[in-house]
């Protein structure tokens, strides 16, 4: 850590002079900073959207105000499917918090408990693999692999003398599938910051419980884990604020008229609606709802981590 | 820092019964684990390279049966995945580049402490993680400043990843020295000058990080792709994958005749394609790899 | 001070100049050239999956030079075309000046048209589009069909004045039947009998039992050819049926006949002899088994798309029901299949683009290419196709698409007893011949509603489609027990199938009055 030269405390007046004798750090910031209003705080405005009723011709300024100006929600929560669709998205995410979450840190854990460092190496570089294959790529490998009819799974199911189950047309399989393929592409990656900083441990720590004859359970349990705990905190916050984001991508390649009932999620319903059906005001409410419901949950998740754990992103 | 190796504990010498039955326990699961998630990548290596029938009957499962490039000679042929190949390619090289450069433009100055207002700037910047327009209100952004089917549409909308940037601004202000910073100022080095002169030349790991993860993101994209661009010459490979792969588009264009036998040579095809389509990018993670560790570790943990 | 003058006057002249100009070049002296010097109009449309590029289409690079009126392509590919489609409508920066094939919906044509993103035509069509005018009057019901609610008319619909290209009909592969002793099947029991047969079959020798006794595109399709047998109707394109006196509508989703439908299709799809990809498959995948010849019994509109010499189209399987119905399309088919946008500058050269089309000639032209290189006239002047298309290995359909835009459906175009040779193959013509006596009864065409109306009408068809068909997908693949019927049509009045009714219900009255 570097360390804090003293300034002498200068007046207000000379805050302005010291500014300017670094131009250069402002000259810098002035293209990123204009991306970031151009790109994601213009588009903020855009929200407004969600009370309007978009004309194209007139623009999103210039469009009239619903009226009601909550019709697009209200209409949202008039279908049938408004809650279901909520809890899909929940319930998917659930799911791969559930499995998701802990399934890196268990494999940090593993790799860290492995004494050969080859096969650890090699365990490490096999779990990163899938990280690379786009969701396009790793929902066609589901589709081939799961094929009623030629995939590899029901082979393997049908040698055993199992019937065959179309995993990829059933609503029973959906959430699992979903939750697996996630698991199975993104524990290698989501590891390497637990493996970090599994190995900034101090390794006296280590030594002064093998001293107390401590198994090597007892030093995953009481020195490991407790050391890795701020990390775990602090991705675990980041994951809550997420818990309704799940990426469209892959429910939308995988759904199909069989399990729609379980793969309809809200930002598939906002693709639908918007980009494919071009009601605009409609998906950008359902959006916006979304947004909502996840800073909510972000902020509590930190407020309680916070008080609970002292810990927090801010 | 502490490198992996120096964490290897002496525990060796007292080990107890129990620990060894551990130890066991933990090669057991880890070699499961290991054949379940190496198993589909596995399988999908050597159905690219069986005689399609075989791959089909299912007698396919542990070893490649009658070794055949018949699949890769079809995907050989296939023009559409090489113009996308290209299209991808530049989108990668151009959109890594941009992403790099504004990255650096403002994690370095959020890095200083020097910067006014630096407090304000780093919540602006952090808060766009949490709330977004959404996909509409982008998309006539988008639209409006003209972007619509231009190249540019691939690289600015995605310019600065909030996350990176934050893992990169904690690397500079965690790693690199706050005395070689004053030092050059001291030798007369403008903020510019130190950035290029003392910051860079030690960041080498965050940057490689960086580097991979932004390519991965562009390699791997596709929707921005489909909303943005019209003209299918300029489509990414991603795109023309999910054709091929989830749509079976190149049917449309068969004969009429072989079509049924075409469509089920075209399900094996697709192994091949898809290794065709991921070695690029698997291959670039052994160029980061030993960079890794120090760059992801330091950027993204707190203290 | 004069000067400034001259420049508001000039400024707000030009608005005026362009209304005066886009009348002044068209061509007054005869039907084409349509313009008397040289415009360039952008076009929008769905470029189908077997399209070659359409600026080098034939129909277009012969349409150009006949009018004088040059053509910016700005096609978007089948693939996502929902997408780019609500895009283009999204777009700030300007329309394409006519939608050409654009596949718009009733809502589409509703909300676009209020918005005035699309142009009134029906003051258009009467001046300048004597050749679609005529049409309407001899097909009344297609201006109520393409006329909104609020009494324009801001799309065209295609006029398929053909019966054989609005039915689906029912190909049975006589072949198979030949092979094992069996006659076409006329009734539920011989279908039961033939498809069994079919199953343990061998037809290709490959000890496979790849070939698929019975097959459809889609669930969707499934159900519009065998809902009929079991007495139930399309009306307003929905599934409901009309009652005896012609004056109630009823949804048959919770009806028993449908129930029973289940039940059999259940039946048969446990005994593996009904295809179950028909849940997901993308249509390319069912072509090309259609093309494989795997097939026993199928649908499909024409024998376009396969090699028909073992095939014959036959009529419904009676047994089920007393009164058997075919379900076919209106002759304004399909909907919204030519639109001019409120960027257009030279709207009248637009109609007369279009209209010229829906004359024989114009029709020739769009369906059958350049006279002399595509096709010639028979003796009473007819067009036919000129040898190697309609018998093009690579079937004739994406042999079409290689010279004009039909193919693929959805393209504005005028359907007659004339000009319909690719559709109505004799093979064709006799399978229609055999639904036509269940076709005599009224049936009512999907109507435009007014966009509060479509609002709502979008979320409720939505949920009520939505949870039918997957539960009757599920109830077939036995993932859900037909003792959860009552649960079923309860939730489904839950959701609004009475609202949903009624407002189609309310048209109707409207029609009666």
């Amino acid at each position: 850590m570097s360390t804090v030269s003293p300034r002498p405390v200068r007046p207000g007046s000379r805050k302005i002079r010291k500014a300017f004798a670094h131009w250069q750090l402002l000259l810098l910031l002035v293209i990123p900073l204009a991306w970031y209003i151009i790109f994601c705080y213009t588009p903020m405005f855009g929200v407004q959207l969600a009370f309007k009723n978009y004309k194209t011709k007139l623009g999103i300024w210039g469009s009239p105000w619903a009226d009601p100006l909550f019709k697009h929600f209200a209409r949202y929560f008039s279908s049938y499917y408004a809650w279901s669709t909520i809890w899909n998205t929940l319930a998917i995410n659930l799911g791969c918090l559930a499995i998701g979450f802990p399934a890196p840190i268990l494999l940090a854990l593993l790799l860290n408990e492995i004494d050969s460092l080859r096969f650890r190496k090699i365990l490490q570089n096999i779990t990163y693999v899938p990280y690379f294959l786009s969701i396009v790529v790793v929902v066609s490998m589901l589709r081939l692999f799961c094929d009623e009819r030629y995939g590899v799974f029901n082979t393997i199911l049908q040698t055993f003398g199992m019937k065959a189950i179309p995993f990829m047309e059933s609503e029973t399989y959906f959430r699992p599938l979903y939750v697996i393929s996630n698991v199975w592409q993104n524990m290698g990656w989501n590891a390497i910051i637990y493996i970090a900083a599994l190995a900034g441990v101090d390794p006296a720590l280590y030594e002064a419980a093998t001293m107390d004859g401590a198994s090597r359970i007892q030093k995953i349990i009481h020195v490991s884990i407790p050391c890795i705990l701020p990390t775990i905190v602090t991705m675990f916050i980041l994951r809550i604020g997420q818990l309704m984001t799940i990426g469209f991508e892959k429910a939308y390649l995988m759904q199909n008229s069989l399990n729609i009932g379980k793969s309809e999620i809200i930002s598939t319903l906002v693709y639908k609606n918007g980009i494919q059906k071009g009601d605009y005001s409609y998906a950008t409410a359902v959006g916006l709802m979304n947004s909502v419901v996840n800073l909510i949950l972000i902020v509590t998740a930190n407020t309680v981590c916070r008080r609970a754990l002292d810990e927090s992103l801010w | 820092m502490t490198t992996i190796s120096s964490k290897r504990r002496s525990g060796h010498i007292q080990e107890s019964h129990g620990d060894r039955i551990f130890q066991i326990v933990v090669l057991v699961i880890s070699v499961v684990l290991m054949a379940i998630v190496a198993y589909p990548l596995y399988f999908t290596v050597i159905a690219s390279f069986s005689k399609p029938e075989d791959v089909l009957l299912g007698k396919v499962v542990v070893w490649p049966r009658s070794f055949s490039l018949e699949s890769y000679k079809m995907v050989i042929g296939e023009s559409s995945i090489w113009m996308g190949y290209g299209n991808t390619i530049v989108y990668t090289v151009l959109g890594t580049l941009v992403n790099l450069v504004l990255t650096i433009m403002i994690a370095y100055p959020l890095s200083c402490r020097e910067t006014p207002c630096r407090g304000i700037l780093t919540f602006v910047a952090s808060f766009t993680m949490l709330f977004s327009g959404g996909l509409i209100p982008t998309y006539l952004l988008v639209r409006q400043l003209g972007m619509y089917n231009t190249i540019w549409a691939m690289l600015l909308p995605s310019g600065i990843g909030t996350y990176n940037m934050l893992v990169m601004k904690n690397f500079f202000q965690s790693s690199i020295p706050g005395e070689l910073k004053e030092a050059a100022c001291l030798d007369g080095c403008s903020d510019l000058q130190t950035l290029f002169r003392v910051v860079l030349p030690l960041s080498g790991s965050i940057l490689a990080v960086m580097v991979l993860f932004y390519a991965v993101g562009h390699w791997n994209a596709y929707f921005n792709a489909l909303i943005y661009l019209k003209d299918r010459s300029r489509m990414p490979l991603q795109v023309i994958l999910r054709e091929i792969l989830l749509q079976n588009q190149e049917l449309a264009q068969g004969d009429g005749t072989g079509l049924y036998e075409k469509m089920m040579a075209a399900e094996t095809m697709k192994y091949a394609i898809i290794i065709v389509a991921s070695v690029p990018v698997i291959c670039l993670y052994p160029f980061v790899q030993k960079h890794f560790v120090k760059g992801v570790m330091v950027g993204a943990i707190k203290g | 001070m004069k000067k400034m003058l001259c420049l508001v006057l000039a400024l707000c002249m030009l608005p005026l100049f362009g209304l005066a100009d886009s009348k002044d070049i068209l061509n007054t002296e005869s039907e084409l050239p349509i313009v008397t010097e040289p415009i360039t109009l952008s076009i929008f449309g769905r470029q189908g999956g077997t399209h070659a590029e359409w600026s080098t289409m034939d129909f277009f690079k012969a349409y150009q030079e006949m009018t004088g009126i040059t053509l910016d392509f700005q096609q978007a590919p089948f693939q996502g075309y929902a997408e780019s489609k609500a895009l283009m409508f999204a777009s700030p920066d300007g329309y394409p000046d006519m939608l050409v094939a654009p596949a718009l919906t009733g809502a589409e044509i509703i909300k676009y048209g209020e918005d005035e993103v699309l142009i009134p035509l029906e003051d258009l069509l009467k001046e300048y589009a004597p050749h679609y005018t005529a049409l309407m009057e001899k097909y009344p019901d297609v201006e109520g069909r393409i006329t909104s609610p609020d009494g324009h008319i801001y799309a065209l619909a295609a006029i398929i004045a053909v019966n054989a290209a609005r039915t689906s009909k029912i190909w049975c592969n006589t072949a198979w039947l030949e092979a094992n002793g069996l006659a076409v099947p006329a009734t539920f029991e011989e279908l039961e009998n033939a498809l069994r047969v079919f199953k343990t079959y061998d037809a290709n020798g490959n000890g496979e039992a790849d070939e698929i006794p019975m097959a459809a595109a889609s669930f969707g399709e499934y159900l519009t050819t065998m809902a009929g047998m079991f007495g139930l109707q399309y009306q307003f394109g929905q599934r409901m049926n009309l009652s005896e006196d012609g004056k109630t509508l009823n949804s048959w989703l919770t009806d028993d006949r449908f129930k029973e439908l289940l039940q059999w299709t259940k039946a048969m799809y446990d005994e593996g002899l009904i295809d179950g990809d028909m849940f997901t498959q993308e249509r390319t995948k069912y072509v090309a088994k259609m093309g494989g010849g795997v097939l026993g019994i199928f649908f499909n509109q024409a024998d376009d798309a396969f090699d028909s010499t073992n095939y014959i189209g036959i009529a419904p399987f009676s047994g089920k029901s007393e009164k058997i119905y075919v379900q076919s399309g209106p002759v304004a088919r399909d909907m919204g299949t030519f639109a001019i946008t409120c960027d257009c500058e030279y709207p009248e050269a637009a109609i007369r683009w279009i209209d010229y089309l829906f004359s024989d000639e114009g029709s020739y032209l769009m369906r059958y290419g350049i006279e002399g290189k595509t096709w010639t006239r028979d003796a009473d002047g007819y067009p036919v196709y000129v040898d190697g298309i309609l018998d093009n290995p690579n079937g004739s359909g994406p042999t079409i698409a290689q010279f004009t835009i039909w193919p693929g459906g959805g393209s504005p175009q005028y359907l007659n007893d004339h000009n319909c040779i690719a559709v109505t193959s004799p093979t064709t013509q006799a399978a229609q011949t055999a639904l036509d006596p269940y076709m005599d009864y009224l049936l009512y065409a999907e109507p435009l509603f007014d966009a509060d109306t479509n609002d709502r009408l979008m979320i409720l068809a939505n949920d009520i489609n939505t949870y039918a068909d997957s539960c009757a997908a599920k109830m077939i693949r036995g993932e859900m027990s037909f003792d959860e019927w009552d649960t079923y049509c309860k939730t489904l009045e839950d959701m609004g199938l009475a609202e949903w009714v009624s407002i189609y219900q309310e048209r109707l009255d409207t029609y009666q009055d």
